[in-house]
């Protein structure tokens, strides 16, 4: 509440918020971080083939005051699930089925015209992947600044300045140089934290990020999640963190959501998926992660290849063309979601396991198989195994298996 | 066996608001290849390993020092001459969409190559055909499916095998690959390792592997040597297995000790070492050229530069005045 003050007293043009600045951190954090349920949601994509869903079905709650991580390989939905939060998915492709409710916003679906643009930068704030492609290059930090506060009808510009050169500084950088500075001037490090930074500067208390750490260094990338984590503690958000590497989220989220052709496969605590992955699909990713210690030959590459949009079966479970636990039933039913705790998996075979071995063999060759992965993925050992195996396919490579009924 | 003394290498901006400028991109390194080896460079962005990587492959020039390739140094030699000793030596790039021609087949990506080196060696033309299945099929595809497509129709992965079959159409005797795996994947990443240390297996080719990502390099081989570069300098040098485990020089240790860990799997390491973010490139060359971001530096490294060396304590080279093992690395939580 404070913080809306802070805003709306800007937005009014007092002059009498001098000393409010430097307290918008701890303002800030006393405001209510908003939780954010996703609902149903199914994405769209117009394309020669016939509309094809690149997000379906995806059920997530970011409980407020979270960092959620959601992880997944190229083709997988996330990028396109983030831009859903804002509304934001562009033609061809359309959010055709679904909910996206915000505290203090409501369904974001719903939203559109100038109702949207200001929810996008108050409520929630969107940092890009590769945050020197979303600068302009012609203008200094500053005046894209200005622009912005322009955009959301700021009057007291000079309080937004204040508030971006203590965000700039929190993160260790010189305010003012930085808001002199064009975006070519900067290093791969310093143009993240300005894109965090105008994230941030409008209070939005909800912030996407995408792949925030994409291109960087590894010093540099342990720095910017390590800033992530403090701002998101200090004032008081929720976070979404996307990315491909699991390493980000393990550092980040506390909770982490695995996705897998357009589908959540699995979500639960970080560190409960890590340590004990149920799903196959976050079983062989994990297994395929070169680490710096540990049995080389344990680690091997996944069989086959991560579907496409015009790849994914339009029926059943998305991942059994790799799966080692492949039955029958994933060909033709939906994957069943099993909870345990406060884990979610979509997976016949885990939930044939949850069953316990009272019916006949699906449920018993499932349980053994949970726990002998390693060998029921032997095949990929080989160079040669993993993509032969997707070759062998051709079918899906043309988008035809998503048209048939 | 390829070898390189002294080699160095300084840009010079031409136009534009940095004219004048300088960058020393490497600072005399020295580095041995040896047949069928596996050496791998790693260090962050600009510090100097893909300008190694591509003067070794012959694609840029370099200011001083020598490169000697199977004992025949290349100074001694005109240009002309000097092309087909780098001709065994082809790069493997990070990008697998951009390094195939689009508008070509597989099949007329191999066949060029493989033409000119049947006219050559006086092959008949069955052997083109031939050759580019037997190629494919040792990286992996499956020649039937892959010859007559596009590259857009091939997923990353297979695309980076293609590049692959394509180096080795004229014999190489190394491979350089730059950031090879890290647009592939991840889920298919350890396919494209394993098949560059097959590849060092059956046909003792050998691997030059130059990444950011430390723990991929591990995967080429264990009997892989590491280069750690900073700023234009082999900082340490060693067993790959035993650098990773047992890292000596503090910029090694900061590097180790940002990769993240994955809480739950793994444990992290006691003694991170977190060094000063280059925020404002400074540009001292005296001394120590990590010093200004070392957390454990001394007067010494202010002003004296340390060289690459051996002590009696560790097994590794290193270049730093105060060397330490610390317990850096992430250990993988034991499961009953």
């Amino acid at each position: 509440m404070p913080t809306t003050e802070n805003t709306a007293a800007r937005n009014a043009g007092k002059t009498g918020n001098a000393g409010k600045a430097g307290n918008t951190a701890n303002v800030a954090s006393a405001m209510k971080a908003p939780g954010v349920r996703v609902d149903g949601l199914t994405v769209v994509y117009r394309t020669p083939a016939g509309e094809l869903p690149a997000v379906r079905g995806i059920d997530l709650e970011l409980p407020a005051g979270t960092i959620t991580g959601v992880v997944g390989e190229s083709g997988s939905g996330k990028s396109t699930l983030a831009l859903s939060l804002l509304n934001a998915v562009q033609p061809p492709g359309r959010i055709s089925a679904g909910s996206v409710e915000i505290d203090g916003l409501g369904d974001v679906v719903k939203l559109s015209g100038e109702d949207l643009r200001k929810a996008r930068g108050r409520h929630i704030g969107y940092v890009f992947q590769a945050a020197q492609n979303s600068l302009n290059p012609l203008k200094t930090v500053g005046k894209q600044l200005l622009d912005l506060g322009r955009s959301h009808e700021i009057e007291d510009l000079r309080g937004l300045v204040r508030d971006a050169k203590d965000l700039l500084g929190r993160m260790g950088m010189d305010g003012a140089r930085v808001l002199d500075s064009h975006q070519h001037e900067l290093s791969g490090g310093m143009r993240q934290r300005v894109g965090i930074m105008l994230a941030l500067v409008l209070n939005a208390h909800l912030v996407v990020l995408d792949e925030p750490t994409t291109a960087l260094d590894m010093i540099t990338q342990a720095n910017i999640l390590r800033i992530v984590r403090e701002v998101h503690a200090e004032r008081g958000l929720t976070t979404l963190v996307i990315t491909h590497d699991l390493g980000v989220v393990a550092e980040v989220a506390d909770r982490l959501a695995v996705m897998y052709g357009g589908r959540l496969v699995e979500q639960g605590p970080t560190t409960d998926v890590l340590s004990a992955p149920r799903h196959p699909y976050t079983q062989g990713l994990l297994r395929a992660i070169p680490r710096l210690l540990g049995d080389i030959g344990e680690a091997r590459a996944l069989p086959g290849r991560p579907p496409t949009l015009g790849t994914v079966p339009a029926r059943g479970c998305v991942f059994r063309e790799r799966c080692a636990l492949r039955m029958d039933v994933c060909e033709t039913e939906e994957p069943p979601v099993v909870v345990r705790g406060p884990s979610i998996t979509a997976c016949h075979a885990v939930a044939a396991a949850d069953a316990g071995v009272d019916t006949d063999t699906t449920a018993g060759t499932a349980t053994a198989g949970a726990d002998a992965v390693p060998d029921a993925a032997h095949p990929a050992e080989t160079a040669d195994a993993p993509e032969s195996a997707g070759a062998g396919e051709p079918a899906g490579v043309q988008g035809t298996r998503g048209e048939q009924p | 066996m390829i070898t390189g003394q002294n080699i160095t290498k300084t840009f010079k901006q031409r136009g534009g608001v940095l004219a004048g400028r300088e960058v020393r991109a490497l600072r005399g390194v020295d580095f041995t290849i040896p047949k069928g080896g596996a050496v791998s460079f790693i260090g962050e962005s600009g510090c100097g390993k893909t300008t190694l990587g591509r003067i070794i492959a012959g694609l840029e020039t370099y200011d001083s020092g020598e490169i000697t390739i199977d004992g025949t140094p290349m100074s001694s030699l005109r240009p002309r001459k000097r092309q087909p000793h780098f001709r065994r030596i082809q790069m493997i790039h990070q990008d697998p969409y951009s390094a195939l021609n689009p508008t070509r087949t597989i099949h007329q990506t191999l066949d060029a190559p493989l033409s000119l080196r049947a006219g050559q060696t006086g092959r008949p033309r069955s052997w083109v055909d031939e050759r580019a299945e037997e190629l494919l099929a040792l990286v992996g595809l499956d020649p039937g499916y892959v010859l007559p497509r596009y590259p857009h129709q091939l997923s990353g992965g297979m695309r980076q095998r293609v590049v692959i079959a394509r180096a080795l159409t004229v014999d190489p005797e190394m491979l350089v690959a730059d950031e090879a795996v890290s647009m592939i994947d991840v889920s298919l990443r350890l396919g494209i390792l394993a098949l560059l240390k097959d590849l060092r297996e059956r046909l003792g080719v050998s691997v030059l592997f130059i990444t950011h990502d430390v723990a991929t390099a591990r995967y080429i081989g264990d009997d892989g040597e590491l280069y750690v570069i900073y700023r234009g300098q082999v900082i340490e040098r060693g067993n790959v297995d035993t650098i990773i485990s047992a890292p000596v020089h503090p910029y090694t240790q900061s590097l180790l000790s940002a990769i993240p860990v994955l809480h739950g799997l793994e444990r992290p390491g006691e003694q991170p070492v977190v060094p000063t973010e280059a925020l404002n490139e400074s540009h001292h060359d005296a001394g120590c050229l990590f010093a200004r971001r070392c957390p454990f530096r001394t007067d010494r490294c202010e002003s004296e530069p340390p060289v690459l060396g051996r002590d009696e304590e560790f097994p590794q080279e290193h270049a730093c005045f105060h060397p330490r093992r610390r317990d850096v690395v992430a250990t993988p939580i034991e499961r009953g």
